[in-house]
């Protein structure tokens, strides 16, 4: 019998921001423990959180066996890798000393914001391991700071935000970076042209893949309920569009291992490669029962059993600057939609609720609520220009994603 | 019992959680866990900052509380500060689902409820890949403060969500059908709702159309109405939208109108299909408070820390997601009160229009968002053919006053998954609803 331990624990530091003050701090240290046994046939599994006792797990675990929860898959094995990378972001004692800097510079030198939510620093581990010879371990410590910024004469809850997380910590470029959002906020400019046009979209926008993720999901192509349904290895996109399943420790700050212990080759898998559909993505169970090439997607809570589902990807990057994409011309970029969707057919509409126009550079200014609609064939198809390599500001973790759109005012 | 450190406010909240889930995919198992654990969080408040700890030791809770005390400032005029005054000293014990605990349900038992759906989802041709969950939730919650307040109170909720996908010549559709009940026996007897909502999705697929874009008379449902309320308004009542900030302390002044005439929204209340709370994750007493009353500003939401700064009374709505956060000001219930129109009255209005059954999910700007899963023209007063919308948009202060007809009974709806979300703190368990309402000229795509 296989036993297999998973054990995951966040760590955070939070500082809450309101009103531009900060307004508490909060320590959360969490970890959850799984045991799962293995026979062959099936999976049991017993689960903590906080501190456990591994042998009462284990027999659990074993217990659970007879609830004959199917699972006739070999678990992963003899496999050895570590990625550790605890760098010393900002010291523990300095931690409030630069939040109340930044908020304190924000006052003086945007009186006409008021700046809320929070600054964390974030110690994320997961650990798999079993008496199969496999032990993979991930601990990254990272740092965000997500403000949401609402003008003070505004009858808004809020009207823009600003999010950097990463390795580093840059209190002048941060700054920087929330006076460029807030000075053209302030530059209000009407929509010159309405209809087709370039939309730049940032990188970690999720709205854009939503359709492309829920329909590239092993257990709906394998069932044939998905929009793909009979494209696996056909062209559905546009030549330049590649979508990859991606899981980089390194870039992503993501395990590099499933829930199910198994890691892509260079921690990424491609979905969707020059246009054509390469494959959907999967766990060991929706590989094996449609006989599909299994792609390290399995997640779940650390004490469910693992299932398919999509871990985090991005698209292939096809220039390496937005200017040279965009090629001189001015483009919509948005910067808040909230709330659109594509309809099961694959037409997509969205309001944007905060819009700038953008020349590959320099926010122009801000637009006026706009409407944005395609079709998912479109936007990755025939309409789409590119994605880039340059990021938003060298502390923002989003590049940009660029296709021509409907454009409308609201 | 704690010793609390002096010149400090200090509240701890512990959360005894039992959790059920039962899960298979066309037919086969694949999960059916239960868990039962403890956690805490724990807050300090010096008069000027908030000092929070979230932790499963239990056993180490005395020691966590002098560790922040440790940071805080000590303050000797901390019970004279606005804040705690607006703590409630409540001592008392609410304990409803004891005796009908899901604890005390066989785990067997829960399994052949779920499967008792399974039957209809084989045998019809057009799902080609379904989901069923069985879920249940109790959680018993023990609230002290060093004001000496003492609160022990439980929720429950348990239910099936039947989710699928369908598929009819190139037509692909997901939908779902969920049954949420706050104890395990009244889970039962959903089977005609069950069938006819099947029989409603499969004509969808075959006969639904895109819709022409433009603006449109809206019906809504009680779902989509009660969905409207909380995400087009309900949020702009969260006070803690409006702390230190002047400009919404004067756009938001009570008394204000702010929607049509016909129009009442409230949160709170007792309804028994509704979300129950009957304290706040700060021990205050939960209210129900009227947002808007004939058109007009007439309440809003608050937490201890936002009454105190808008001087205005608390209505028990900090609330927090579970033992790792901090409660902030969230919705319990909300929802439109009926109007004075029978169904049929209400769609005689509409000659031409849509009909908005169910979304996926809406969301609450300035310009709020419904995006529909099942839509349907209205023609000549009666509801036609299905339509496959994207989204419908509008912006929040136009659209409330809009609201053209409601009709006279309300529904409210609970659910056992999802839920709200509001910063980090994803998904918060409410419920909506409301009656048939009737908005003039939105933005359907």
């Amino acid at each position: 019998m296989i036993i297999e331990k998973y054990f995951i624990r966040s760590k955070h530091s939070i500082i809450n921001i309101e009103n531009t003050q900060v307004k508490s701090l909060k320590k959360k240290d969490i970890s959850k423990t799984a045991i799962r046994a293995y026979n062959g046939k099936s999976i049991g599994i017993g689960s903590a959180i906080g501190n456990c006792d591994e042998a009462k797990l284990t027999a659990e675990a074993r217990k659970a066996l007879k609830k004959n929860i199917p699972y006739a898959f070999p678990p992963s094995s003899n496999r050895t890798e570590s990625f550790v990378h605890l760098p010393q972001i900002i010291k523990e004692d300095d931690f409030v000393n630069e939040a109340q800097d930044i908020v304190s510079e924000l006052r003086k030198s945007r009186p006409d914001f008021i700046f809320s939510h929070e600054m964390c620093m974030i110690e994320s581990e997961a650990r798999i391991s079993n008496n199969a010879g496999l032990d993979l371990s991930y601990k990254n410590r990272y740092f965000e700071l997500g403000l949401l910024i609402k003008e003070k004469k505004s009858s808004n809850i809020m009207d823009a935000f600003v999010d950097f997380h990463g390795k580093t910590y840059d209190k002048k470029e941060t700054l920087k970076e929330i006076d460029r959002v807030c000075s053209a906020f302030n530059k209000k400019m009407k929509l010159e042209k309405k209809g087709r046009q370039p939309v730049v979209f940032l990188s970690e926008d999720g709205l854009i893949y939503s359709k492309l993720i829920s329909e590239l999901d092993g257990m709906k192509i394998g069932t044939k309920s998905s929009l793909f349904t009979g494209l696996i290895g056909k062209k559905a996109f546009g030549e330049n569009f590649s979508f990859i399943q991606s899981c980089d420790p390194y870039t992503d700050f993501t395990c590099f291992f499933d829930a199910e212990g198994s890691v892509n080759n260079g921690y990424q898998c491609p979905l969707i490669e020059n246009g054509v559909i390469l494959r959907p993505y999967t766990d060991k169970k929706t590989a094996a029962e449609y006989k599909f090439q299994q792609t390290a997607s399995a997640v779940g809570e650390f004490d469910a059993v693992p299932r398919s589902g999509f871990p985090g990807g991005r698209l292939k990057n096809t220039v390496k600057s937005i200017k040279e994409l965009l090629g001189g011309k001015k483009a919509v970029l948005v910067y808040i939609a909230s709330g659109g969707d594509f309809t099961p057919d694959g037409d997509f509409s969205s309001p944007v609720q905060l819009a700038f126009y953008f020349d590959g550079k320099d926010f122009l200014g801000r637009l006026p609520q706009i409407q944005v609609k395609s079709n998912i064939y479109d936007m990755f198809g025939k309409s789409f220009l590119g994605a880039s390599e340059d990021k938003l500001s060298p502390i923002s973790p989003c590049s940009f994603v660029a296709m021509e759109m409907d454009v409308s005012e609201i | 019992m704690f010793k609390f450190p002096k010149n400090l406010y200090t509240d701890v909240r512990i959360e005894d959680v039992f959790e059920t889930r039962i899960a298979y995919t066309l037919n086969k198992l694949d999960e059916n866990r239960t868990r039962k654990y403890s956690g805490a969080f724990i807050r300090v408040f010096d008069g000027e900052r908030w000092y929070y700890s979230a932790t499963t030791n239990i056993k180490g809770l005395q020691a966590e509380i002098d560790s922040l005390a440790c940071v805080a400032r000590k303050n000797p005029g901390i019970l004279k500060n606005k804040t705690v005054k607006k703590m409630q000293v409540n001592d008392a014990k609410r304990i409803n689902y004891a005796q009908n605990s899901v604890e005390k349900i066989k785990n067997s038992q829960k399994d052949e409820y779920l499967q008792s759906y399974f039957g209809r989802l084989n045998s019809e041709s057009k799902i080609k890949m379904w989901r069923a969950i069985y879920s249940d939730r109790r959680v018993v919650k023990k609230f002290v403060s060093s004001q000496g307040a003492r609160v022990e109170f439980d929720n429950q909720k348990c239910g099936a969500i039947l989710s699928f996908d369908m598929a009819y010549k190139k037509k692909m559709m997901p939908e779902s059908f969920q049954v949420c009940a706050k104890d395990f026996k009244s889970l039962f007897g959903h089977e005609e709702e069950y069938n006819s909502y099947l029989k409603k999705c499969f004509s969808f697929i075959e006969e639904s159309v895109p819709v022409k874009p433009g603006r449109y008379n809206v019906i809504l449902s009680p779902m989509t109405a009660g969905i409207f309320a909380h995400e087009s308004f309900g949020h702009k009542s969260e006070a803690d939208f409006m702390t230190g900030d002047e400009t919404m302390k004067k756009e938001w002044a009570i008394g204000k109108k702010v929607g049509a005439p016909i129009l009442t929204i409230c949160d709170g209340g007792s309804h028994p299909d509704g979300e129950e709370a009957p304290f706040d994750d700060e021990g205050n007493i939960k209210k129900e408070t009227f947002l808007i009353k004939k058109g007009i500003l007439s309440g809003r939401l608050h937490s201890a820390a936002t009454a105190a700064d808008l001087d205005e009374e608390v209505t028990g709505n900090a609330r927090a997601v579970n033992f790792e956060f901090e409660p902030i000001v969230r919705m319990t219930n909300t929802y439109i009160k009926a109007g004075n129109m029978t169904r049929d009255e209400l769609f005689k209005t509409v000659k031409n229009g849509i009909y908005v059954e169910k979304l996926k999910h809406g969301s609450g700007m300035s310009t709020f968002t419904l995006a529909p899963s099942l839509a349907y023209e209205i023609k000549d007063c009666k509801i036609g053919r299905p339509l496959n919308v994207a989204v419908i948009t509008g912006n929040v202060f136009e659209t409330l006053n809009d609201i053209s007809g409601l009709s006279d009974e309300i529904k409210i709806y609970s659910f056992v998954s999802g839920g709200c979300g509001k910063m980090a703190q994803y998904p918060l368990s409410v419920s909506f609803g409301g009656p048939y309402t009737f908005v003039k000229n939105m933005n359907v795509q």
